[in-house]
């Protein structure tokens, strides 16, 4: 986000920094929070008329001593579906807490890190409202929040970067452990989700080209051990989550006050199975990509309009597009108090129907 | 090493021989009417980083330093990767006399891994800051010294003086140095004392300009103590005696009223110089009734070097350091460390000196090219982006969203540390929400 690098240059001016000599990826403290509100109108033919979600997301991060720094992320979100009849379900709260510290060893080489979810967000929802957790939690819709709560987890990683040639490469791979709980509401039933471990493995690279581009390469492949139900009738039952491959492009070139950024991303998922049938639905494709002109207006001034297209190939289902017009404006208001206003909207389809996407967004950052 | 960074690297060392003995080469002045045409030239185009930088340049050279930062601050604010600038920023700090500033620079230059050569010119930047700074505070010191002279120093606070050779053999004269740096090495290790380091006293008395006898008179210390903040002060001499033996003899004074605390003093063989400072130390140490732990004591006792040798290229190292004879200094560091390879003390000295030495010969533009070079040889950043990356994408966080760089995060990516759709339900609005129970394994989310 460039209101970083701004803010970090206007830091420099100000003066003395308390983080000098320090290897910590984060060095300075930084707060972060706003509002931001996503809305999917959808024609008739799903049941569904719009799918939207307002949050407000709370960061804080800071620097722990010359090589660590303690991260903390969580949400206030409301998310809505209104049916074609004009019902609509909402879910809203809290969402979960991640705690995360990160721990440079060495040089700004290699990152030990161990993130903790608390659960702090409701997890239990009733039957009727899982409608609205299917809708916020797809990945070709990508709302901010995915889910408001699930239990306690822990993941641990580490990640290690190294300059070849031209080039920076860094290398990551994580573990994650979440613990049981319960996702239904009823009475009448008690379902026990136990997920299992998850472990990620990821490449990266970057580098300048000539003096005015840059370019980020990125690769992640995900693989999932056996999640198991427990209660309700659903004993002995398990899934198996397919393997989860994400690749990654962006390319920047700046010429004068102006930055052309183009980004692309594409999430491939294997198909998993259910009890040991395999469930073809659980198989998908999301290809993204964006185009981003920035132009720097004045000092603490840059808009950037921007023009977005995602691609999706579900398994078992008629897949979807999305095309995305917007502008952001990144701005500075004092040297340590920066923001972000972003409005979006764009057609599309899904399935047989059309649907209309609309999104806005406003962030401050205070940095110290 | 890149064909440029190396091309780079040579225009350094180019630079090293013309070396400027006491501190960074300096660009070339412009002439005022270049000034002036640059400065016409930003009238017309007020936020062009390029000529900005340019203008900052001329700035800088011509020792206008805060008119070189608000041209820098223009280019930052457009360019906040640009690491000329960042550089230049550096030396402008240094130029207004902010040196934590400066410092802060940097060492955010360098903490986004540089190559090598880099790396040793920045730090070679911060060593010769660190001799600036010490002068500039000693000066501040002198100019406010009635204003120091009524506050009473810190009472645990520790200064110790050069010690002064009153013998004929000049080489042994580096030694009052190296004795120096031996007591307050000593000294150190006293967990109820604070010591000001060796350098830090040694620029005072420079700026002082003491002649040798001042060095040892008590009224001298006092003074002196109370424009460090030092409430006693170590001052002592030393010279050779017949059949190869040496007396050394020290005195603690107090600052507030230049009264001697205690005294040491000692007369062992040359070679056995270290067991008399050692035996002085302790004996000071002892009248002034400063309790001593077993550790404490252990400690003390600790050689850095049993090499009489080694000590005494070690004390012309720091002779030459403080003559600001950077090559001279890291050439006897080194042999110091040479011939006593345990020696830690010499080989750090001889580390810092030698980056002192490559940054002081050359010119701020060579270090402004290095430094930009590097970045633009495919170390923008150098791993850090990388790093971030890497870990912001296999163990998320919101934290991911400060990220300055094309992150999986900004673009959206669903790698976040919510819950992915697992099992085929919630791919999206193509599916109708499920209510009945035998859906529900397909909308759980997996965390």
């Amino acid at each position: 986000m460039r209101t970083r690098t701004t803010l970090g240059a206007l830091l420099i001016l100000a003066g003395p920094l308390s983080a000098q000599g320090a290897t910590a990826l984060y060095t300075r403290w930084n707060a972060l929070s706003g509002f931001e509100f996503q809305r999917y109108g959808l024609s008739q033919g799903l049941g569904i008329q719009s799918a939207s979600q307002w949050s407000v997301p709370v960061v804080i991060v800071a620097p722990l001593g010359r090589q660590m720094s303690l991260d903390l992320t969580t949400h206030f979100a409301h998310s809505q579906i209104t049916d074609s009849a004009g019902a609509s379900q909402a879910v809203s709260g809290l969402t979960d807490t991640q705690l995360r510290l990160l721990y440079t060893v060495g040089r700004d080489r290699a990152v030990a890190s161990l993130s903790l979810n608390l659960p702090t967000g409701k997890r239990s929802f009733p039957l009727t409202q899982f409608g609205v957790s299917s809708a916020i939690g797809s990945n070709f819709l990508s709302f901010p929040v995915g889910s408001l709560g699930t239990s306690f987890g822990i993941t641990g990683g580490l990640a290690y970067a190294v300059p070849a040639g031209r080039w920076n490469v860094g290398l990551a791979g994580s573990v994650r452990y979440q613990g049981n709980y319960e996702p239904i509401q009823d009475s009448a039933l008690t379902l026990s989700y136990n997920p299992g471990l998850e472990g990620r493995l990821r490449v990266g690279a970057d580098r300048v080209i000539g003096q005015r581009a840059r370019i980020v390469l990125g690769f992640t492949y995900s693989s999932f051990s056996t999640d198991l139900f427990s209660g309700g009738g659903f004993s002995g039952q398990y899934f198996n989550p397919g393997s989860r491959f994400i690749g990654e492009a962006g390319y920047g070139y700046s010429w004068g006050r102006t930055t052309l950024s183009v980004s692309a991303w594409d999430l491939y998922r294997l198909a998993g199975d259910n009890s040991g049938a395999k469930n073809p639905d659980t198989k998908e494709n999301v290809l993204s990509a964006e185009l981003r002109l920035g132009r720097q207006l004045s000092p603490r001034l840059v808009i950037e309009p921007l023009a977005g297209f995602r691609q999706w190939n579900p398994g078992g289902h008629l897949g979807g597009r999305l095309y995305t017009f917007g502008m952001n404006s990144r701005f500075g208001l004092t040297d340590r108090l920066s923001g972000v206003v972003s409005a979006r909207f764009g057609p599309g389809w899904a399935g047989p129907v059309d649907v209309s996407a609309a999104g806005v967004s406003v962030f401050l950052r205070y940095q110290r | 090493m890149t064909s440029r960074s190396r091309a780079l690297v040579v225009a350094v060392a180019c630079a090293l021989l013309a070396a400027c003995a006491s501190g960074g080469a300096r660009t070339t002045s412009p002439t005022p009417e270049g000034l002036a045409a640059l400065e016409a030239q930003r009238a017309q185009h007020p936020t062009d980083p390029d000529l900005n930088l340019r203008l900052a340049r001329a700035y800088y050279a011509a020792n206008r330093f805060a008119d070189a930062r608000s041209a820098l601050a223009t280019v930052l604010l457009q360019q906040p990767d640009n690491r000329v600038a960042q550089t230049y920023l550096g030396f402008t700090y240094e130029g207004l006399e902010q040196f934590d500033s400066a410092r802060a620079v940097y060492g955010s230059l360098l903490a986004v891994r540089p190559t090598g050569e880099v790396s040793r010119l920045l730090n070679g930047r911060l060593a010769l800051l660190a001799r600036k700074e010490l002068h500039a505070t000693a000066r501040a010191a002198l100019a406010n010294e009635s204003e120091l002279a009524r506050t009473p120093p810190d009472p645990s606070t520790v200064a110790v003086f050069p010690f002064r050779y009153t013998g004929q053999d000049s080489a042994l004269r580096p030694l009052e140095r190296g004795l120096a740096a031996l007591v307050v090495s000593d000294l150190s290790h006293v967990r109820s004392l604070r010591l000001v380091e060796r350098e830090r006293l040694q620029a005072l008395l420079d700026e002082m300009r003491l002649n040798v006898t001042g060095r040892v008179d008590p009224t001298t210390g006092a003074r002196s103590g109370h424009l460090v903040g030092a409430g006693q002060v170590v001052q002592g001499q030393f010279q050779e005696l017949p059949s190869a033996g040496v007396r050394l003899d020290a005195t603690m004074v107090r600052a507030t009223d230049a009264s001697v605390a205690a005294t040491g003093s000692g007369r062992e063989q040359l070679s056995l110089l270290f067991d008399l400072e050692k035996s002085v130390v302790f004996q000071l140490l002892a009248k002034m009734g400063v309790p001593l732990t077993p550790a404490e004591s252990l400690a003390i006792s600790e050689r850095p070097t049993r090499d009489l040798q080694a000590f005494l290229l070690y004390s012309r190292g720091l002779e030459a350091q403080d003559q600001g004879d950077f090559a001279a200094a890291g050439a006897s560091f080194r042999a110091a460390a040479q011939r006593d390879p345990s020696f830690q003390a010499a080989a750090q000295q001889a580390q810092s000196s030698e980056a002192a030495q490559s940054a002081g010969g050359a010119t701020e533009s060579d270090v402004a090219a290095a430094v930009g070079g590097a970045a633009q040889g495919g170390t923008p950043g150098g791993t850090t982006d990388a790093l971030t990356i890497a870990v912001n994408s296999t163990v998320p966080s919101g934290a991911g969203i400060l990220s300055s760089t094309l992150t999986t995060t900004e673009l959206n990516l669903p790698v976040r540390n919510d819950p992915v759709c697992e099992a085929a339900g919630c791919g999206g609005p193509t599916q109708p929400p499920p209510l009945a129970i035998g859906t529900i394994i397909i909308i759980i989310k997996r965390p």
